[in-house]
Formats: structure tokens, sequence, C-alpha cells
């Protein structure tokens, strides 16, 4: 065989050799392989009255009242961090977009979780988190600063607004305000990336959106101030209003230390309820409005005579009176709103049905809903409660036993 | 050779050189990218779904596996003890958490042949594997006492410890240079601890509560590294408890 019958031979034999394979070709999804998976929470028919959304913060998850059956429909978790105490704290409702907002504070464990662990106390970022309402799915996350306090979602709910109670900020960074001060975080509800980044207060916590959503009122618990962040603007403006004349002396020792903060339906008033932390001072359970027409706060409408430390209130329909739970003694107080501030009743709850009442609501079904800490077991044996109240007589009508350490409640659906 | 032969050989190639190509369902793909590492792109991951996962409860045999197995997980209510209702969220959370990927990548091809695998272990109508598994992972973790064993111990070494460690004391066979060789890592890390600052007086409960720790919590908790964590479910604390006698101070 001649040298070019060998190369000829060659090519084709190579050529055969290499061709003639099986190809594998994988037939693509019609969606995605994710879609339809894990346990859809699926709403049964909830009538009139709607459903409550309940925040366990020590139990990483969300419980689900159905109103109207007048009991707890679900508890799903909502956590992020695997083994960890997650720490979801307050939530925002969006059903238009089928959605919800939680922000998980990631609070660091009551007992160190092993010798390792106990090397450092390390502050984890909070996280935001945002998840589908029809089946909890995680929509998107991003990491906010420690200790994330209160979150609100704007009207037009493009913007989340997140507070930070980081007190840990103001205790190792004594002397220096600025470096003391919390930011009160913005992130975009649609990308859930973060917007702005405004220092505002020591220590922020219960926050408030205006109306037109150009304003964000915030309870600045280390200033004894209330912060008001304007959006107005192209750029926010932040301006400190103190309680009594000045900002605190001591960012770690306020003497009302404002802790929650309720805001009237129209806008036209915010109340601040302080948790000092020293009550026996004097100024144990200051509720104090503030006039956001006038920008000031207005001191007929104050009252130091509640017998335990105001929390997070809500207004009656006709706007003439506010219910407000009391810690310390645990009771619900009722108000006038109009000055000169009244005090028109305080009734203690029963412990048995409710122990540390944080924040009442008015539900769409008429009712008043009391959502009651419990006593914080980390073993997770003994819960937190809410109560739905006859508006009238605030006598309990249902009991709902929820999960540990609840913190807020949000209501879906109903005629309201 | 001239052009002519050439020609014919290229053309006698060419006539008969059609590949043929066999559509196979994504999931077949999945199976394949499910035993290996190099799945989530990440230079430094070891794992692949399989290190941690027995397809199914009989394939998994004496092996001691963090995660639970994976048939009939598609259509399980829950996973990671409860923590996490959706699939891919939990995949997620190897995925970043062990397997060093970005969770944009579950969305690509690689991460839909998986989904489509774990499917394919779920068909319906059927119920094997779909129901939710206990899992425990105790918050807080202390010395397991003395009393372990340590024959018994080089057993479970064996089952639970062996894939990714390697051998005890040398590391031969390790899944990774980057896995700690056992005891001697720990030993050298944290024996000279101070013990005040960490509330023990006994340095040999001090070392075993570590190994407990690191065990149960992986790299969660306080823990860094890539580590899956060991439940109650998985590893009893007896078994623990005889782990840990290999862990010894000098």
């Amino acid at each position: 065989m001649t040298s070019t019958r060998l190369l000829a031979f060659a090519i084709a034999a190579s050529t055969l050799g290499a061709c003639g394979e099986e190809v594998t070709r994988y037939a693509p999804l019609d969606a995605s392989a994710w879609d339809a998976r894990g346990a859809a929470w699926e709403a049964p028919d909830g009538g009139a009255a709607g459903y409550g959304f309940v925040t366990n913060s020590l139990m990483n998850s969300v419980s689900i009242l159905d109103l109207a059956a007048g009991r707890t429909l679900a508890t799903i978790p909502v956590g992020v961090v695997p083994l960890a105490e997650n720490g979801p704290h307050h939530l925002a409702l969006d059903p238009a977009s089928n959605a919800f907002f939680t922000p998980l504070s990631m609070p660091p464990a009551a007992v160190p979780s092993g010798p390792h662990a106990a090397h450092g106390a390390s502050t984890r970022p909070g996280v935001l988190v945002k998840r589908a309402l029809d089946d909890f799915r995680l929509l998107g996350r991003v990491d906010v600063d420690a200790n994330p306090g209160d979150m609100v979602l704007s009207p037009d709910r493009r913007r989340v607004f997140v507070s930070h109670f980081d007190l840990l900020r103001a205790q190792t960074n004594p002397g220096n305000r600025d470096a003391q001060r919390s930011n009160l975080v913005v992130v975009d509800a649609r990308t859930m990336e973060r917007t702005h980044t405004i220092p505002v207060c020591v220590a922020a916590h219960g926050m408030v959106v205006s109306p037109d959503g150009n304003t964000v009122y915030m309870a600045c618990y280390g200033d004894d101030a209330l912060g008001v962040v304007s959006f107005a603007g192209p750029t926010p403006t932040v301006r400190l209003v103190p309680i009594r004349n000045e900002l605190a002396q001591n960012p770690t020792a306020p003497t009302y230390g404002p802790y929650a903060i309720t805001g009237s339906p129209d806008g036209s008033t915010v109340w601040l309820s302080c948790s000092p932390p020293n009550p026996s001072a004097g100024s144990r359970g200051l509720l104090i409005a503030f006039d956001t027409r006038a920008q000031a706060f207005d001191t007929a409408r104050a009252s130091t005579s509640l017998i335990g430390t105001p929390l997070f209130g809500a207004y009656a329909p006709d706007g003439s009176t506010m219910l407000v739970p009391l810690q310390g003694r645990d009771a619900i107080a009722r108000v006038t709103t109009a000055a000169p501030l009244r005090v028109l009743e305080q009734l203690p709850v029963n412990s048995a049905d409710c122990v540390l009442p944080h924040q009442i609501s008015l539900g769409p079904d008429g009712r008043y809903y009391l959502v009651c800490e419990g006593t914080h077991d980390r073993l997770r044996q003994e819960r937190g409660t809410v109560l739905a109240l006859d508006p009238s007589t605030l006598a309990v009508t249902a009991r709902y036993e929820v999960g540990v350490f609840p913190d807020a409640i949000y209501f879906l659906g109903g005629a309201r | 050779m001239s052009p002519r032969a050439l020609l014919v050989a290229l053309g006698l190639a060419a006539a008969s050189c059609a590949d043929t190509e066999r559509l196979a369902p994504l999931a077949e793909r999945g199976a394949l990218l499910a035993a290996d590492a190099r799945v989530t792109r990440s230079q430094y991951n070891s794992f692949s779904c399989l290190t941690c996962h027995a397809v199914s409860r009989a394939a998994q045999g004496q092996r001691v596996l963090p995660g639970a197995p994976l048939q009939g997980a598609a259509r399980r209510p829950s996973f990671w003890g409860g923590e996490v209702t959706h699939l891919r969220e939990a995949v997620e959370r190897c995925w970043t958490g062990f397997m060093r990927g970005v969770p944009a990548d579950l969305d690509g091809p690689d991460g839909q042949a998986l989904g489509a695998w774990l499917d394919s272990l779920a068909p319906e109508g059927s119920t094997e594997g779909t129901a939710a598994v206990a899992t425990t992972w105790p918050r807080v973790v202390r010395d397991p006492g003395e009393g372990g064993d340590r024959a018994r111990a080089q057993a479970v070494w064996g089952r639970a410890c062996a894939s990714c460690h390697g051998a005890i004391e040398t590391g031969a066979g390790r899944l990774s240079p980057l896995v700690s060789v056992l005891p001697r890592d720990t030993i050298t890390e944290h024996c000279d601890d101070d013990l005040a600052s960490v509330g023990y007086t006994d340095r040999q409960a001090y070392i075993r509560a570590i190994a407990t720790e690191k065990t149960r919590h992986g790299s969660f908790l306080g823990y860094a590294g890539v580590m899956p964590p060991f439940s109650t479910e998985a590893l009893s604390d007896d078994e623990m408890r005889d782990l840990a006698a290999l862990f010894r101070c000098p």
C-alpha cells in the first residue's frame, strides 16, 4: 500500500471513528423545575372577617389567624439563617403584589450555643425578607443593619423603611453621638435593593409613615426625641424633635425612652409611647402626642398617669379615642385623642389570657386584637397569645395561641 | 496522496458520519450533576449533593449522613427540621452554605436539571419519602461526658466522618485538602484555649464539647466553614459521646 493510500485510509478511519456517536440532548422543561413546589398555604374562606398575620419573634415564624373561625390556621417558618433564632419582628403586607415583608433581627442567643460560640458575641446584620403571600416562598432578601426594629411600607408600596433599635451601637460608642446613631434603611420593595442609609438617631424603634409617604416619624429611644425624616426633597432630611427641650444627655440611659409609636389614620398626630430604662425615676409611662401640622409636641395631650408602660396603640374608628396596651401592670388604657388628654379607663388583662400586651390593632371585623408577648420562653413551651376584644366592653371574644414572643398583628382581607 | 483519493476518503467519511441524537429527560442530566462537585462552579467546593444525601433510605445503608434521603423530597411539606417549606429554598441553603454556589445558578440549566431530577425521585402517586423528616439540632451543646468508647468510635467514624475527613489522625482519603484532619486539628486549635473565658475548668470536657458543638452545629451558630450539622436523629447522642472520646488534649 502506498503512502497516499495509507493516508486516505487513515483519514477515513479516523473520521469514521469520531462520528456516528450518540449525542444526548436533554428535553427542556415547560416551566421552572422549582415551580409549584412546597407547601402552599391555601387560605380557606375567611368570610368577611379576614386573616391576621402575627410575627413570632422567638420562633422564626408567622402565625396566620382565621378571624372568622376564631382559630390559628397555620404557623409558617420565615427565617433564612439555619439553626439560629432569626427573630422576625413586625411585618408589612402587600396583597397587590402578593408579597409580605419582615425584618429578621437575629437576636443573640440567651445561652451560648456552645463553648466555641461563646468566644465572641458577634453581631449579625439583620435581614429584610420578602415572601409570597400565597405560599410563603422566598422572593427576595437584603441585609440591613444589626438589630432591625420596626418596619413600614410606604403608602404607594414602593419603599420599605427599616429602623434599627441598636442599643449595642450606642453602648460601644460612648461620647460619640454620630457613631451612636442608628440608620433608617430604605429598600426598594420591588428589587429589594437598599436605596438609602440615613443616620437618624440613637436606637430608633417604632415608625409611622405620613399618608402622603413623604415623612417618616421615628421613636428615638436613646435621644428622647421624635425623628422626622422628610423625603419631600431630592435628598432626605433629618430633624430630631426632643420631647423636652433637649436631647437625652446619656443616650444609653434616656429619661423617657420613646420606643413605640402610634399614628392617627388622618396623619395629623403621632403618639410616642415611652419605655424608660429606669421607670422609678418618675418618668414612667409617658404617652405624648406630636402634632404633625405644627411639627411640635402637644403637652395638652400627654399622660404620665398610666399604670404601666405604654406600647403600640390603635385608634377607634371614629378617631375620638385610642387604646394603648400597658406593660408592667399588664392592662389596656383607653384615652381621648383630643386635648386635653383624658385617661378614660385602664383595664387589667387576665394573666391567664395575656402576658405582656405589646400591640393592639383594629381588625377588619371591627374588633380589637391584642398581641401578648407571653413569657418569651426560649424552650418554646409557653406561647404568646392574641386576644380578640369587643370594641365597646373590651371583653375577650376569642383567644388565639400563636408562637413564642409575638410582637405584632397585621390584617389581610375582611370588610374594612 | 492524490486529490482524488483524498476526496474519496472524505466523501466516504462524510456519507456515513451522521451522529445519532438521543432526547433524554432533563432529570437524567440532574442525576449526573448530583454526584458532581463541579456543579456549583466554585473552585473551593468539594461537595456534591450525594456527599451528604443518599438517593434513598435503602441506598444509604449504614452510612450516617447529615442530609435526608432525596427520594420523595420534592413532595415533602417541609425541610431543615421544619425551618423551610419550599424545596428550592432548602436546596439553596445547601447550594450556598456548603457548596459555595450562587443562588442564581439554581435557576440556570444545571439548577433546573437538579430540580428535575429531584422531581423524578418523587413521582406522582408515590408516597415514598414524602413525609417530613424529623431533624433536631440542639441549640445549646455541652460536653457529652466521659464514657465514650474509643473502639466503638472507630466504627462510627467510618460510617459518619471518614467520607469527608478521611482516616483518623492522618486524613488519608479525605474529601479535599481543605478538610480538617481530626482530631489533630481541633486539638491544635483549642487545647490551649483559656478555659475560664468559656466557662470550663476541665480541659478534656472542653475539647469534647468543642467536638460536639462542631458536629451538631456544623458551620452555623457561631462556627464558620462549610460542614453540615449532624442532627440527633442522624447521629445519636451515644454515638456522639463515642466520637468525642477521640478528642483528648495532651
